[in-house]
């Protein structure tokens, strides 16, 4: 996402085995948290019929704000891929202070459906830096509830069915809605907890009732604590409608050495599944780096493609197609272009049966 | 002689002063007309520009705002100790005192006009120009040229090496994948990347290239470099040099310089990207940052190895916008100028100019740099000994820079002048092609100040100005205007206009008004379903090369006829041709101009997909789309050729941009304003003397076209059915000899002869020579004849010829005595100048006996075939007798036996009166006087006779006025038997032909022609060429029947083509100068006209 700093995460360096404890002190926990409230509002998984495959999803470099969306991004992608996306994913930053309903219905005239990650943050949009005027606390004292009120007013007002991936990736400590800046260890979770019902339940309360809630979690967590796993960030199946990973191989140069993408998706995968036995499972973002020296990209991709839909929970996979540059003047370059063989072989990959797009018109080479 | 019921004859002359005052007050009437409507076109019409409109210059405004504090940011410092740490800190090498000789390169877009001015003017400073040409985004596609570099236009100097730039750019952004690829790839790869780069540099004469390689992962700088060696040996091999562009910023990073040095020709260090578009507002390159970075260049390879690529052009950065403008030195004096901007130098510690201004409710911020930041750069790329300088880019500097250049290659000390010129370049404001024009221009003046370091900076006194274009109306929330241009045209319009409908999209029409005037129903349509008219030149000529009168009646011309269809005046204009966003030059300049004068915005374009071309419908949807992203207003077109390519597109266009999220608006969304506005009504109080005029002009001149098409339809029809007509009845008809067997009984043969000396005996020695059975008696009826006529009869020596004199008194009278003295009932008329052929005495005679028969024509030819115009007559006695002859004679309506050769009863004659002494054409009279008797007139072809045909124009012309003013008299004289049903086939069919095919249309014929050859002017050609061919078809048709029913070469009918183009004119000409007469009521004689003593001719 975005400009992100190269010293972001070094998954390389987490090898699942890492992870063991971090699953183990879970388990204990989950068996003996309270229930949570009673009969909070249902949520709509019945929005989208679930496909027998996997739907083919994309974030397509849409600017600095992740916002830009336009037709010629999406067409230029889909020349490139040849399979239309039958989900695209953009942003929606508090500090622009709007609804997106253009970018949405832009996307659901082209026959996809829309996913958005709603992230409560302020100009300029640097990571690490911690809370802002957006913090999760100023959420919840209610000084932004016009703001989502009248967010959710044009979610309903757009009408469809699409996807809301609030505050991602909230085990990292890059963005500030993470558990890590409240305190941590000391209820960090537990204010991410209640702001996130709390806003899900005035969003609902505004009748938008067409969205999908993608609880969304970054594959490892940055700190390897309890409170900061997967399950400590639940805020209940009924606040939840899919379940959400980011799963990415590596990304900067300096980052360590290269990860295989089974070894990427197994745990997560166990430990997310594990938080409901039916929600369906997405990867709200996946993509790699092109370091040849470090590792084949082509193979990465071609791994992926082939893998996730043998995950019978994922029913949805959001490629992160972008190329960005760091702070130390080098680039990553996630995009599925950035090298013919990479190409090839996302091409390939997602030309599989499996891999269920829009029925958007193919594109015109 | 009693002449006052020769038919038309008017003693009084009343109806010639009668005629004369009608026509007076006709003309009167017709002239002031024709005043009005012209004044009305010249005269222009008023009506309301949108008040806030009416000066966007009135919109910008300067802006106080603190610049942004500026010197080396702290992300810079820390690149520069990074990069600086690369290399050991060596003392600077000896700077040598001058640049020269070194490289003075400039880089050149030939997108930008300014460009091609630029490097005209100053390429005997330059030793290199690098124009932007190649690009390399994917190993896939290649190497592609980019083709709006413009390449074969750059003035080709032997002194100037030529150095394409190969950049990574797809479209406006860097594709990196490209060249990273290409870099991790294997050799062959290269080898081929390498072989063909080096061919496109050979077809262009290219000296080399320049590597513009840009967003480059540095972690690739092994790779990168590697390539860059393998490239550079590769070219070196073919006699090509390399050179390579840096960026100032973390790309830097992405070369080893030591390693490429013994490869790479030069370094290009692009010195002026500290703030690029894709950043915040900032300096371009401030000192600070440029003595950096000159730091860091020092370090790596050898100085003379480098050669600073300078700016002095500026950037403009609006409030909210993602990126901002990279404008040229021109703008940013004209911005600066016209938002009243004050107190605008370039001086420490930045060294970059800056200011802030309001434009459309926005704020602005500009940075640039001018010919002072040059000089301080230049300083210290003297001072660290660099190979040479770059101007980048030609067209966007500042003027004076080239003063510096030349300063230094001479070595002398930069003396700056305190003048700025303005005017040539056009400068622009804002975006969006909406312009609004200000064409003044002034020069401006500032001073160049040395500190005590020896830095330069410089004081703006007063601001140039330069021809200015305000823009507004670019994308607000989508909105897309689609504009159609050339129509209305009935073949398009309607389609396009039912797709709109269907589509619920709304457009702006700029229509052509000469096609508007064709098709008014089709401009009233565009304007009842919504969509906007606009004004697009009366003829659409190219305006930038008209006279300012011209471009002001062809608007006026086509407002008026807008204002007269619709009620509603138009404030819209576009030119012809020009509609592109970048006015190339001043002198398209001037239609804008004058077209403000006259109250109309500029509507222009920016997303031209070119449909005129007719692209496959795909190809024009791909074209729509790859432009959409940098405009808002499309141009298409509706008229004006083949758009069958635009409406089979349109549809597909119009999802598109639904499906893109735009909004298809009309040019008054755009501008935010009411379309009443846009389209203001003509109300009862602004509807003028003028607008009367015109709209009363435009219909006259439409019904007269009207007319004219409805009249050209309806003879061709007439002229085909005729043609059909005459081709069957000629083959129905049957020689009338044939049932009459062989009886030849006494014979009078009359020759009336006037001053004929010259023919009389050969004419009638051939009657002597006749195989005529019977009696015969040849009677030379003499009348008054002046010269040896009766001599030369009374020298024939056969006591069947007898001469009978008599003063002058006419044909016609001769004719009376000759019919009074003769002996027989059958009487023959020869004219004295006709030589009877020996049979055809005898088959006139024999077609005769039948009593009903009053008259029988003869077949007459010409017998002097010596000059071309004989012929061309011959042909016309062939198609006349043998086929108009025998169909008219099939259905009785033969309606003259020729006084040439016919053979007419004596009875007949006098049943019908005798001769009558009151038209000129006295056979046609006696003919029609004979049909009404109630006798047939027979035609019998094997009676021929030879005649004299006019050989000259004149002589020719006398003998046709004088057959068509009789004609003409006949006709009339005649009038109860056309439409009367006891003449049958006379009255409905030959008769009302005379006044039809002999007198109408021969006198339309000239406005047809002229209809003809403005329709070829215009192009519009298949409107009448139809017809015309239809005619001449016809004609050719009639020629090849009559001319092998003669037994002629069938080539012979070819003649009838000249024929056409020699006799039209002139039977035109006598049929116009008979009315004339017959108006007159002259009494016309023979040869000459006679004149009644009450008329004075004018």
């Amino acid at each position: 996402m975005g400009e992100i700093a190269a010293d972001r995460i070094c998954l390389g360096a987490m090898t699942p085995l890492r992870f063991i404890p971090g699953i183990l002190v879970l388990l204990c926990c989950v068996s003996s948290v309270p229930r949570l409230p009673a009969a909070p509002p249902p949520g709509r998984p019945e929005l989208i019929r679930l496909p027998e495959g996997v739907l083919f999803g994309a974030y397509i470099d849409f600017g600095e704000t992740e916002d830009h969306v336009t037709l010629e991004a999406i067409e230029d992608f889909e020349k490139l891929v040849g399979k239309p996306p039958a989900i695209i994913a953009s942003s929606s930053y508090w500090g622009e202070q709007s609804f997106p309903s253009r970018n949405l219905s832009l996307i659901a005239r082209h026959g996809a459906i829309p996913m958005i990650y709603w992230s409560p943050w302020d100009r300029p949009y640097d990571e690490e830096k911690g809370p802002d005027r957006f913090s999760l606390r100023e959420i919840l004292a209610g000084k932004w509830d016009a703001y989502i009120d009248g967010w959710a007013d044009g979610a309903k007002a757009f009408g469809k069915p699409f996807f809301v991936s609030f505050c991602n990736e909230m085990n990292g400590s890059w963005f500030p809605w993470s558990g890590v800046y409240y305190g941590g260890e000391n209820g960090g979770n537990e204010v991410f907890k209640q702001t996130w019902r709390y806003v899900v339940d005035r969003v609902r309360a505004r009748g938008a009732d067409n969205i999908l809630w993608v609880f969304h979690v970054n594959a490892f967590p940055a700190i390897n604590d309890v409170w900061n796993v997967m399950a400590s960030y639940y805020p209940g199946s009924g606040y939840v409608d899919w379940l959400g990973l980011s799963v990415y191989g590596k990304q900067f140069r300096n980052e360590g050495s290269w990860a295989l993408f089974p070894d990427l998706i197994k745990w997560p995968y166990e430990e997310i599944t594990a938080l409901d036995p039916a929600k369906p499972v997405m990867l709200a973002e996946f993509g790699v780096g092109d370091f040849p020296k470090a590792g084949d990209k082509a193979r990465w991709i071609g791994d992926a493609l082939a893998m996730i839909p043998a995950h019978p929970r994922i029913k949805a996979a959001v490629y992160w197609h972008e190329r960005w540059q760091n702070d130390d003047g080098t680039y990553s370059n996630l995009r599925i272009n950035s090298s013919p063989a990479a190409l090839e072989a996302f091409r390939a990959g997602v030309a599989r049966p499996e891999w269920v797009g829009s029925k958007a018109k193919p594109p015109i080479p | 002689m009693p002449k006052n019921n020769f038919i038309f004859h008017d003693t009084r002359g009343s109806r010639w002063r009668r005629f004369k005052f009608l026509a007076g007050l006709g003309a009167l009437v017709g002239i002031t007309a024709l005043v009005l409507f012209v004044q009305a076109l010249l005269v222009s019409p008023k009506f309301d520009r949108p008040n806030s409109l009416q000066n966007l210059k009135k919109q910008i405004k300067a802006y106080a705002k603190l610049a942004k504090p500026s010197g080396q940011s702290e992300s810079d410092k820390a690149l520069f100790k990074r990069l600086t740490r690369r290399a050991p800190a060596d003392s600077l090498p000896p700077a040598p005192s001058v640049l020269n000789p070194g490289i003075r390169a400039a880089f050149f877009a030939g997108r930008d006009e300014g460009a091609f001015r630029s490097l005209s003017a100053n390429q005997a400073l330059l030793t290199h120009l690098c124009p932007e040409w190649l690009s390399f985004a994917g190993v896939e596609d290649g190497i592609k040229e980019d083709e709006d570099a413009e390449l074969e236009r750059i003035p080709v100097s032997k002194s100037i090496r030529l150095m394409p730039v190969l950049s990574n750019l797809s479209g406006s952004r860097r594709a990196p994948e490209g060249v990273e690829s290409l870099a991790q790839s294997d050799g062959r790869k290269k080898e081929e990347f390498i072989a063909q780069l080096a061919a496109r540099l050979h077809k262009v004469k290219a000296a080399g290239v320049v590597l513009d390689w840009e967003e480059i992962d540095p972690g690739l700088s092994d790779e990168l470099t590697g390539l860059v060696i393998s490239i550079a040996d590769g070219l070196r091999s073919r006699r090509l040099e390399t050179w390579l562009c840096v960026t100032m910023d973390a790309g830097f990073g992405a070369f080893d310089f030591d390693r490429m040095s013994p490869h790479v020709d030069r370094f290009v260090a692009l010195l002026h990207d500290e703030n690029g578009e894709d950043d915040d507002a900032g300096p371009i390159a401030s000192q600070d940052w440029f003595d950096g970075w000159m730091k860091v260049i020092s370090r790596c390879a050898s100085p003379e190895k480098w050669i600073a690529s300078l700016g002095s052009y500026g950037c403009d950065w609006e409030e909210g916008a993602s990126t901002g403008e990279q404008i040229s030195f021109a703008d940013v004096m004209s911005r600066a100028g016209n938002s009243g901007s004050s107190g605008i130098k370039t001086a420490g510690p930045t060294f970059n100019g800056s200011f802030s201004y309001f434009y459309e409710g926005k704020g602005h911020d500009v940075w640039f740099l001018d010919a002072a930041s040059f000089a301080n750069q230049l300083d210290a790329v003297r001072d660290y000994g660099f190979g040479g300088v770059a101007v980048d880019r030609l067209g966007t500097e500042d003027p004076a820079v080239w003063n510096i250049i030349g300063a230094e290659m001479e070595g002398r000390p930069f003396k700056p002048g305190p003048l700025i010129p303005g005017g040539n370049e056009i400068t622009s404001i804002g975006t969006g092609e909406i312009v609004s024009l200000d064409p003044t221009s002034s020069d401006g003046r500032r001073t160049f100040s040395k500190g005590s370091h020896g830095e330069i900076s410089c004081d703006y006194e007063i601001l140039p100005s330069y021809p200015t274009l305000f823009r507004i109306g670019s994308d607000q929330d989508g909105a897309v205007a689609l504009t159609f241009d050339d129509g209305p045209d009935p073949d398009w319009t309607p389609a396009i206009l039912d797709i709109l409908k269907a589509k619920g999209a709304k457009a702006t029409f700029f229509v052509v008004g000469a096609e508007a005037e064709r098709h008014p129903a089709l401009v009233r349509r565009i304007v009842a379903e919504g969509h906007e008219v606009g004004n697009h030149t009366f003829t659409h000529p190219n305006l930038a090369e008209a006279p300012p009168a011209l471009i002001k009646l062809e608007l006026n011309a086509t407002q008026r006829l807008i204002e007269s269809l619709t009620g509603r005046s138009t404030t819209l204009f576009r030119p012809p041709y020009n509609a592109d966003s970048r006015p190339a030059n001043l002198r398209e300049l001037v239609p804008i101009e004058i077209a403000q004068s006259l109250g109309y915005m500029t509507i222009l374009e920016n997303v031209d997909p070119q449909d005129w071309q007719k692209p496959k419908k795909d190809r024009l949807l791909q074209r729509v789309k790859s432009e959409l992203p940098r405009g808002n207003i499309i141009l298409l077109h509706d008229g004006g050729g083949d758009r069958s390519a635009t409406v089979a597109a349109l549809p597909s266009i119009l999802d598109h941009l639904k499906e893109r999220g735009n909004r298809v608006v009309l040019i008054s969304d755009l501008l935010g304003l009411d379309e009443e506005k846009i389209m203001p009504p003509v109300t009862a109080e602004k509807r003028s003397i003028h607008n009367l005029a015109s709209g009363v002009g435009f219909q006259i001149l439409r019904q007269f076209q009207d007319f004219l098409h409805v009249f050209l339809e309806v003879a061709t029809i007439l002229v085909l059915l005729r043609t059909v007509l005459v081709l069957i009845l000629a083959r129905a008809h049957k020689n009338p000899s044939a049932k009459m067997g062989r009886v030849a009984p006494p014979v009078t043969i009359l020759v009336p002869a006037f001053n004929e000396e010259k023919v009389i005996a050969k004419t009638v020695r051939s009657l002597l020579a006749s195989e005529y059975a019977g009696g015969m008696e040849i009677l030379v009826i003499n009348d008054g004849s002046t010269d040896a006529t009766a001599d030369a009869v009374l020298a024939i020596e056969d006591s069947r010829v007898r001469l009978i004199s008599q003063k002058n008194t006419g044909k016609a009278h001769a004719l009376q005595r000759g019919v009074e003295e003769s002996t027989s009932e059958f009487l023959v008329f020869v004219d004295a100048d006709t030589q009877f052929e020996s049979g055809a005495l005898r088959h006139l005679i024999s077609a005769c006996q039948n009593p009903r028969v009053g008259a029988v024509s003869g077949h007459a030819r010409v017998g002097n075939l010596r000059k071309f115009l004989a012929r061309c007559q011959d042909l016309e006695y062939v198609c006349g007798f043998n086929l108009d002859r025998r169909a008219y004679a099939a259905w009785n309506c033969i309606t003259v036996a020729p006084g040439a050769i016919s053979a007419v009863r004596k009875s007949a004659i006098r049943a019908a009166g005798g001769f009558s002494f009151d038209t000129l054409a006295e056979d046609t009279d006696l003919t029609l006087s004979i049909h009404k008797a109630g006798y047939r007139i027979e035609y019998q072809p094997e009676a021929v006779a030879h005649t004299e045909a006019p050989e000259t124009f004149s002589a020719l012309a006398r003998q046709r006025f004088r057959w068509a003013y009789g004609t003409l008299q006949c006709a009339w004289k005649h009038r109860d038997i056309i439409f009367n049903p006891r003449f049958k086939a006379l009255g409905w069919f030959s008769l009302p032909g005379i006044w039809f095919f002999q007198v109408i249309l021969v006198a339309f014929s000239p406005f047809i022609d002229l209809l003809f050859l403005q329709s070829l002017l215009f192009g519009n050609m298949w409107d009448i060429l139809p017809y015309f061919l239809a005619f001449l078809l016809c004609d050719l048709l009639l020629a090849v029947a009559a001319v092998a029913m003669e037994g002629l070469p069938l080539h012979t009918a070819l003649r009838i083509i000249p024929q056409r183009f020699v006799y039209r004119p002139l039977l035109s000409y006598v049929i116009w100068k008979s009315i004339l007469h017959a108006l007159r009521g002259a009494i016309v004689g023979w040869g000459k006209l006679q004149r009644t003593a009450s008329v004075s001719v004018p």
